[in-house]
């Protein structure tokens, strides 16, 4: 503040001060001797050229009238208007900015109260048209005999560009401060003559150090890591004798004792000369990246060993062309690893399955599938596909693994194989159970039958009181005999053809057959006027046991005679032909009685099983044919339709898969 | 048993069994009505004729298992339907020369078998089946 006594001008007129400085001058100091007044004259007067021209405003303020004189400039520099300007320096003051205003009279009163000539001071005014300026005030303190500031004569500049600029590198200082902290940079500034570095940047947070406790170039030589640093030299000496950037890694000491990866990127600065004598540049912690990149190398070489050990073959490929693969394809395959990459991995599919595996491929298909491959050689093998889309760089590509399965498939054969003589004996195990069930059945039955009626014969006839009783007994006695003995006979046949696999077999014409057949029924044939037709021209011949042929056309026809119906005239067809896996087969239809299979159908090829009242059904034919047919692997089934006929299917050829 | 003397049925198409059986049965003095049938579908044949008149109705039947046509278990299955519409219980013994386990078994589950009896049947036997029942 202003002491209370002192008035405090300063400005004055504008017009005055450029007009006429000698009246200022002399009114001002009337101390000064005459000859030092010519001096000042002169001075002031070249003064004058230069304020004229020069953006400098020239003001005189009288301390003890507070009077205030301002060259026109500083009219310009304040923005006022000359006239309306009440010059002092209360005017001044209220012009300047509020925040500088304590400051600014701070320093005033303190150099106008101390012995100091010079003043000196950079503020801020707020111009009436609100806008902010800096100036310079420079001045000269004039002082009476007693040594009391009497007037202060100075030049005003306005500096706000020179502000800005200074503001500006400021700013930039501050940021470069900043980002290079931020991004964990150090910053050197290498003079090249001295060896001098200048370091700037985050050198704490990187290295440790304080930027004191680096050194010059010989000390940034020796923090590298040994093993690198010959190399990090060099390349320093080649960038500059070469006038190229430097783009160095390194490992760099820091103060713990620890290295870190040091990428190192400068530029050299030519000097008057064009050598370079100056170095900048930065230094970047990337010890993070080295490692990461390091681990992704490491676990590259371990997915390539492992891929390399895998004994499937891999490919990586984008719809089928190859981008990649291990050795594990190439020995499959049997292409070198430069002739798979680019080419197409359908050329690996047989010609006719490569539909199904693009079909695969385009549907993302994930599962195992067999295939046939090819290999360059041209030869074929079994090969087992598992693929997988996966994305990859934005993009889906497909990891698929080969896999010759040769020996699987060649092993998966011989089991089919044994599954099959397994299943056959299983098959020919459960026929034969099945042919033991029915001959205890038929022990059982039918021979203990009449073997019981004899023991209950022979106690009846113990007991018998008279002779004609015996006499009668002993018929029955005989009867039931004779039925026991059939029995055993026809059991006898059937248990023969169990028996007789290897039964001589030969080609057998069907119609030769089926006269020699129907000659021997001819009896029969005549006393019911059956009519007998045929059509053999689907299977003519059979290579078949002829015994055999004859017992089954024999009993079948047999069969249709007996069961005709009394009401129409037996007609009886039979028909040979292939069925559709070129078995043959034997068809004897008749117009007959005919059966009901749903209430019979169970027991029509049992032994002892009749269905009609006939006084010649004895129930052992069709038992036997059954065994017969069964015996060289066929079958029989029947259809029928009460009282209309029936119909007997043999088929010759069903595989009989009885293991031999 | 005293007011009246039970009618026994053989179904069996073993002409000796049937003359060896009923003698045997005459002999016990329990019964003179014999009723013979060849085969299952005579027997039912007669039941279906008599539902209505239950004193023609037998008491027992002795019922074969191997018979032409309608065998022993076929008459089984269709007596089951038949017997709801008789007024008097029929007991029913199975009698074969068959010693097949499987055949013993597949009676005994039957519950209208009252038992499985093993030819020869002698005339101790009888006399214990009609006691048992009476």
């Amino acid at each position: 503040m202003p002491p209370k006594g002192r008035k405090i001008p300063k400005r004055t007129s504008a017009k005055k001060s450029i007009a006429r400085p000698k009246g200022r001058v002399k009114a001002a100091d009337r101390t000064i001797n005459a000859s030092k007044l010519a001096a000042l004259r002169e001075s002031a007067r070249q003064l004058e050229i230069i304020l004229t021209t020069a953006p400098i405003g020239i003001w005189e303020w009288n301390i003890e009238t507070n009077s205030v004189a301002w060259s026109g400039k500083v009219f310009e520099i304040f923005q006022l208007p000359a006239k309306t300007f009440e010059k002092s320096y209360e005017t001044y003051q209220s012009l300047m900015h509020p925040d500088d205003r304590p400051k600014m009279q701070r320093h005033l009163q303190a150099s106008l109260a101390s012995n100091k000539k010079d003043y000196f001071i950079e503020h801020r005014i707020i111009r009436p048209d609100g806008e902010e300026r800096w100036l310079l005030v420079e001045a000269v303190i004039v002082r009476n005999a007693k040594g009391v500031p009497v007037k202060m004569s100075g030049t005003v500049q306005d500096i706000t560009e020179r502000k800005r600029i200074e503001d500006d590198r400021e700013d930039w200082k501050a940021r470069h401060e900043l980002v290079s902290t931020a991004a964990g940079l150090v910053i050197y500034d290498y003079d090249i003559p001295s060896g001098n570095i200048l370091w700037s940047g985050n050198i704490r947070d990187v290295l440790g150090y304080t930027p004191s406790e680096l050194g010059d170039v010989d000390r940034w030589v020796e923090m590298i890591h040994p093993e690198d640093r010959a190399e990090a030299f060099s390349l320093l000496e080649k960038a500059k004798s070469e006038n190229k950037p430097y783009d160095v890694y390194y490992r760099f000491s820091k103060n713990d004792g620890a290295y870190c990866y040091m990428h190192d990127r400068g530029v050299f600065l030519p000097g008057r000369t064009g050598e370079p004598h100056r170095m900048l540049g930065m230094m970047n912690d990337v010890s993070e990246r080295v490692r990461a990149e390091e681990s992704l190398r490491e676990s590259e070489h371990r997915f390539r060993i492992l891929q390399q050990a895998s004994f499937g073959g891999i490919g990586l490929h984008d719809k089928g062309k190859i981008l990649d693969c291990n050795q594990g394809l190439c020995d499959i395959t049997g292409y070198r690893y430069d002739e798979l990459i680019g080419s197409n991995g359908l050329d690996l599919i047989a010609p006719e399955w490569r539909d199904f595996v693009l079909d695969k491929i385009l549907s993302g298909y994930d599962k195992t599938y067999d295939v046939e491959g090819i290999r360059k050689d041209g030869s074929r093998y079994f090969l087992e596909i598992r693929g997988k889309n996966l994305p990859m760089e934005g993009k889906t590509i497909r990891v698929t693994e080969f896999r010759d399965i040769t020996d699987r498939k060649v092993s998966e054969e011989k089991i089919a194989e044994q599954n099959r003589k397994l299943f056959a004996v299983t098959d020919e195990l459960r026929r034969k159970n099945h042919q033991l069930q029915e001959f205890t059945q038929i022990v059982s039955h039918n021979l203990r039958s009449p073997v019981g009626n004899i023991l209950t014969l022979l106690t009846f006839y113990d007991n018998a009181s008279s002779e004609e009783e015996k006499r009668e007994l002993i018929a029955l006695l005989k009867e039931s005999g004779a039925t026991t003995l059939m029995m055993l006979d026809e059991l006898n046949d059937v248990l023969k053809i169990k028996q007789d696999k290897n039964i001589p077999q030969q080609e057998i014409v069907f119609e030769k057959m089926v006269h020699q057949v129907t000659s021997m029924l001819t009896a029969r044939i005549t006393e019911v006027k059956a009519q007998i037709t045929f059509d053999f021209s689907g299977a003519p011949a059979i290579h078949y046991p002829g015994i055999y042929l004859e017992s089954i056309l024999l009993n079948l026809l047999d069969n249709a005679l007996k069961y005709h119906s009394p009401e129409r005239r037996p007609e009886i067809f039979l028909r040979t032909y292939k069925d559709e896996n070129g078995h043959i087969i034997l068809s004897v239809k008749d117009n007959g009685l005919g059966i009901n299979l749903e209430r019979y159908g169970h027991q029509v090829f049992k032994l002892r099983k009749t269905f009609h009242h006939h006084p010649e059904s004895r129930g052992i034919g069709l038992f036997m044919i059954k065994n017969q047919i069964e015996a060289m692997g066929g079958t029989i089934r029947v259809e029928s339709i009460e009282n209309e006929g029936t119909c007997f299917f043999v088929n010759f050829n069903k595989p009989h898969n009885d293991g031999r | 048993m005293a007011a009246k003397a039970p009618i026994i049925a053989l179904v069996d198409d073993d002409k000796i069994f049937q003359l060896t059986a009923s003698k045997t049965l005459k002999s016990t003095a329990i019964t003179d009505t014999i009723l013979q049938f060849e085969n299952g579908e005579q027997a039912l044949r007669f039941l279906r004729d008599h539902t209505t008149s239950p004193e023609s109705l037998p008491d027992y039947i002795f019922l074969d298992i191997n018979m032409p046509m309608i065998d022993g278990w076929m008459f089984l299955e269709d007596y089951e339907s038949l017997k709801q519409k008789f007024s008097k219980s029929i007991n029913i013994y199975m009698v074969s020369s068959s010693i097949d386990t499987r055949d013993i078994e597949r009676a005994r589950r039957n519950a209208n078998v009252k038992d499985y009896i093993v030819k020869p049947v002698t005339r101790e036997k009888f006399l214990e089946l009609l006691k048992s029942v009476a």
